[in-house]
């Protein structure tokens, strides 16, 4: 079986996973189930042969369900709340029949799996090596010709677990206050 | 009630002591090894990440992590960026422009090669550890601090009640 029929394969489980995530009423199940579909990610990318966001999806997974438990435990709460005004299946159906009729005849133009390759990673690819000492290509790659992205993308995580962290201790001093 | 506050039950307890040292030496042999095989800082920094939470989940409040230590892991993470601007700024007195390789870069597959590449690695693992591990300590600290109010109440109850 060729890369692409498993990659079909997985894809489709996770869409089936992620529907299944929205639909359920119990919040556990709905966690378990996005928890599923990044898992499938992870072998995804393997079957891609990309070991490094591979190992960094699953683990990255992991602690994601891990929170989201832990949130669930500190709330107390199961089942979701019934929202009011949401779309009936008839209407659901619609879209999607609109959606499929406008995006199918888009992927006659698409281009083959993974088939222009770059030449900037065919550079890569001959000089990397030699150019930064680095064996895996791919830290030589974030560390090295794209280390700006990763300064960019440290900067992200910085300030993003900044504003978490704020907004959380805030939280907890307003409780204390309103306790005391 | 009182042995479900300080952790998980005696059997997560013992695996755990069997564990997560295990997780954390394979957190950073992932970021020394970065530049060789798959891995780097990202990833190792989350493994090391999951070794804490880990050994917080089964130990609870009494675990050998004592504390809350969020002024030390604000300090880890603020310095772990520091240091990866530290060496882009640093290539700037070898006369190379802003984060380049600046480092002799050793023999291909040794440990100690690719100029500033481990470095870099680590400072990534400082800032990512340190951060993820301070997300779970800020909602770990609020579940922990409700319930044990709510234990304490519930047992001064109980007490008065008996």
């Amino acid at each position: 079986m060729p890369v692409e029929g498993w990659l079909y394969f997985i894809v489709s489980f996770m869409i089936f996973a992620s529907i299944i995530a929205l639909e359920l009423k119990d919040l556990l199940s709905s966690v378990v189930s996005v928890g599923v579909t990044g898992l499938a990610l992870a072998v995804a990318f393997i079957f891609l042969q990309a070991p490094d966001l591979a190992l960094v999806q699953f683990v990255y997974e992991i602690i994601s369900v891990i929170i989201l438990i832990m949130l669930l435990k500190a709330t107390g709460e199961r089942l979701e709340k019934e929202k009011e005004g949401r779309l009936s299946l008839s209407f659901k159906l619609l879209f999607l029949v609109l959606i499929s009729i406008m995006v199918i005849p888009l992927f006659s133009v698409l281009p083959e799996f993974g088939k222009p390759l770059l030449d900037v990673s065919k550079k890569y690819l001959a000089n990397g090596a030699t150019e930064t000492g680095s064996a895996n290509l791919v830290t030589s790659v974030i560390l090295d010709y794209r280390a700006y992205d990763t300064l960019g993308e440290a900067t992200v995580i910085f300030v993003s677990i900044l504003g978490a962290v704020t907004l959380l201790s805030k939280r907890k001093k307003h409780e204390g206050d309103s306790n005391g | 009630m009182a042995e479900k506050h300080s952790g998980m039950t005696l059997i997560v307890k013992t695996i755990t002591r069997f564990t997560v040292w295990l997780i954390l030496l394979y957190g950073i042999f992932l970021m020394i090894h970065g530049h060789l095989t798959p891995g780097g800082g990202f990833v190792g920094g989350l493994v090391v990440a999951l070794s804490f939470i880990h050994m917080k989940l089964a130990f609870g409040k009494k675990g050998p992590v004592k504390g809350s230590g969020k002024t030390f892991l604000h300090a880890l993470d603020s310095s772990g960026a520091l240091l990866f601007l530290g060496i882009g700024v640093a290539a700037f007195f070898a006369g190379l422009p802003f984060l380049s390789n600046f480092l002799p870069k050793g023999k291909l597959f040794d440990l100690f090669s690719a100029g500033t590449i481990p470095i870099l690695n680590f400072a990534i693992m400082l800032k990512v550890g340190a951060a993820i591990f301070l997300v779970f300590i800020a909602l770990n600290l609020y579940e922990h601090g409700s319930k044990a109010g709510n234990s304490e109440d519930s047992k001064n109850e109980k007490r008065e009640g008996e």
